[in-house]
């Protein structure tokens, strides 16, 4: 009987019902010594005594184990982050310039996704670390090879407003136009990235790629309805260049259109992943536009103070102040152009030129 | 009895020894957590001299810009691209030389701009009070003057406050 009841208050211990955890403990323990004394051999209860603490115990630490592992998967995965972004901050002070990253590769299922947030930031991610930004980067899907390959582009319009970086891997296709042979985005889109030209309309054009852009050229050899052979294809994304008016228009569900302010952007949208991470990263570039012609108009002040006396140049930076703010608000071609010949009209004159 | 005893201590033995194990795993991990948001100062002084506010070609800091720079304007954007730092950026004209016989360095205004008679440029200041422990990076840069449209040489210096 006694037997019995010590297996069952093992096994069973009763706590919060009858009695308290003190009281178990005498219980059993007054049951052992009774036990002991009427011959009942201890080992079996030896054995569930260690079998129960040790479950315990093991269990406590496969779960601390388990967090330590996941906090030094963290850590790997931050890692990871923290060396793509150290590899664009090496870019900075580059003009146009590629490489792959990182040289000794992502370890498996390492699947990086690059998002643009709040118009200000953006932010590349690996699982659930990530890290934040202010370049301006953009991919066109999530990556999942062992290497990226990054390029980036200064976007100088008609000054350097900043740095644009582009990501994509070897699971990435970009299906051109051939007439944009022709012209400078197809020679500035770096060789190591994947280029085809358009000629068929099939699924086998996507095949095992991750993402398959598609990129007409208005006015060029290729009609744009040759995209609705994939439309319902969700690895399939197609845009329309239209250089006469800058503009982008993007194939999704419905048609959407937008302008771009010089070739950088053009490939921002062609890496965007799709309209509204374009409309973000355009955003945010617009915003570092004005601080940068902020910054050439707050220059005009000390510029009149150094060519005291001189109109001509006082007339001219007077003028530019105007213009400036004019650009600002509609960085168009047009008004970039504006800005290059006034620049033009300043060295003219022997005036100090604005940038 | 003394199985039991033998048995628990043996337990409490590696319940300790586990215990101290997992203290230095995580405290190894934390470490490495933490040089993650060390500022690497040698890349920070990568951005300032290609930050497009400052620049005027490689290696080149037009001083004009520097004199009219504000980082308040946007102060998230900064912090961010010096990776939360607490840091002093500065630039000191080492050539040409001063026009006056000042010793020390001036700090360049409106004023003393124009006539020669400042050799420095505070770019970037988070922390005014200096803390204990800090380092310090410098690199040559070329420094161009729009009003003479000529050239000079400096250093850009970064303190990094830890």
């Amino acid at each position: 009987m006694t037997k019995r009841r010590v297996i069952i208050l093992l096994l069973f211990p009763p706590f919060n019902r009858t009695i308290e955890i003190k009281t178990y403990l005498k219980n059993i323990t007054y049951d052992f010594f009774e036990m002991e004394k009427k011959g009942v051999s201890m080992f079996p209860f030896v054995i569930m005594f260690v079998m129960i603490a040790g479950a315990i115990i093991l269990f406590f630490f496969f779960g601390f184990a388990k967090n330590i592992k996941k906090q030094g998967d963290t850590v790997n995965d931050l890692e990871i982050v923290n060396l793509i972004e150290k590899n664009l901050d090496s870019f900075t002070l580059a003009e146009n310039s590629y490489k792959n990253i990182p040289h000794n590769g992502l370890p498996p299922k390492a699947e990086i996704s690059v998002s643009c947030l709040d118009n200000k930031k953006t932010r590349i991610k690996l699982k659930d670390s990530y890290r934040d930004t202010v370049k301006l980067i953009v991919a066109p899907t999530v990556l999942k090879e062992k290497q990226i390959s990054a390029w980036t582009l200064a976007w100088n319009y008609p000054f350097k407003i900043d740095n644009f970086y582009y990501l994509a891997n070897n699971k990435i296709v970009f299906y051109l136009d051939p007439n944009l042979r022709y012209t400078e985005i197809y020679g500035m889109l770096p060789q190591k990235f994947i280029k085809k030209d358009i000629i068929s309309a099939t699924d086998a054009d996507i095949g095992n790629y991750d993402s398959a852009i598609f990129i007409y050229m208005e006015g060029g050899g290729i009609p744009i309805s040759h995209f609705s052979a994939f439309k319902d294809n969700p690895r399939a994304r197609g845009i329309l260049i239209d250089t006469t008016d800058s503009s982008v228009t993007f194939f999704e569900n419905a048609e959407k259109t937008s302008p771009y302010w010089g070739l950088p952007l053009v490939f921002a949208a062609i890496f965007a992943e799709n309209f509204q991470e374009y409309e973000c990263i355009k955003d945010f570039a617009h915003k570092r536009l004005k601080v940068i012609s902020e910054v050439y108009k707050n220059k005009l002040g000390p510029l009149k103070g150094g060519v005291q006396g001189n109109n001509i140049c006082i007339a001219i930076y007077d003028r530019a102040s105007e213009l400036i703010g004019v650009f600002e608000q509609n960085p168009s071609v047009d008004n970039e152009a504006v800005l290059i010949k006034l620049n033009q009209e300043l060295i003219g004159k022997q005036c100090p030129s604005l940038f | 009895m003394e199985m039991i005893f033998v048995l628990l201590t043996l337990v409490v033995i590696i319940f300790i020894g586990m215990f101290f194990y997992f203290s230095f795993s995580i405290k190894g991990i934390e470490e490495k957590g933490a040089q993650f948001i060390d500022i690497d100062a040698t890349t920070i002084s990568d951005s300032i001299i290609g930050l497009p506010e400052l620049t005027c070609g490689p290696a080149c800091v037009d001083t004009m810009k520097v004199l009219v720079f504000k980082p308040e304007t946007d102060p998230s954007y900064y912090k961010s691209l010096f990776k939360d730092g607490k840091m002093r950026i500065t630039l000191e004209k080492v050539y040409p030389p001063l026009t006056s016989s000042a010793v020390n360095l001036v700090v360049c205004d409106n004023i003393n701009y124009y006539t020669g008679d400042c050799n420095s440029f505070i770019v970037y200041n988070v922390n005014k009070l200096p803390a204990q422990a800090k380092e310090i990076v410098q690199n040559t840069v070329s420094l161009y003057y729009p009003i003479t449209n000529s050239y000079g040489f400096g250093l850009i210096k970064i303190e990094v406050y830890k």
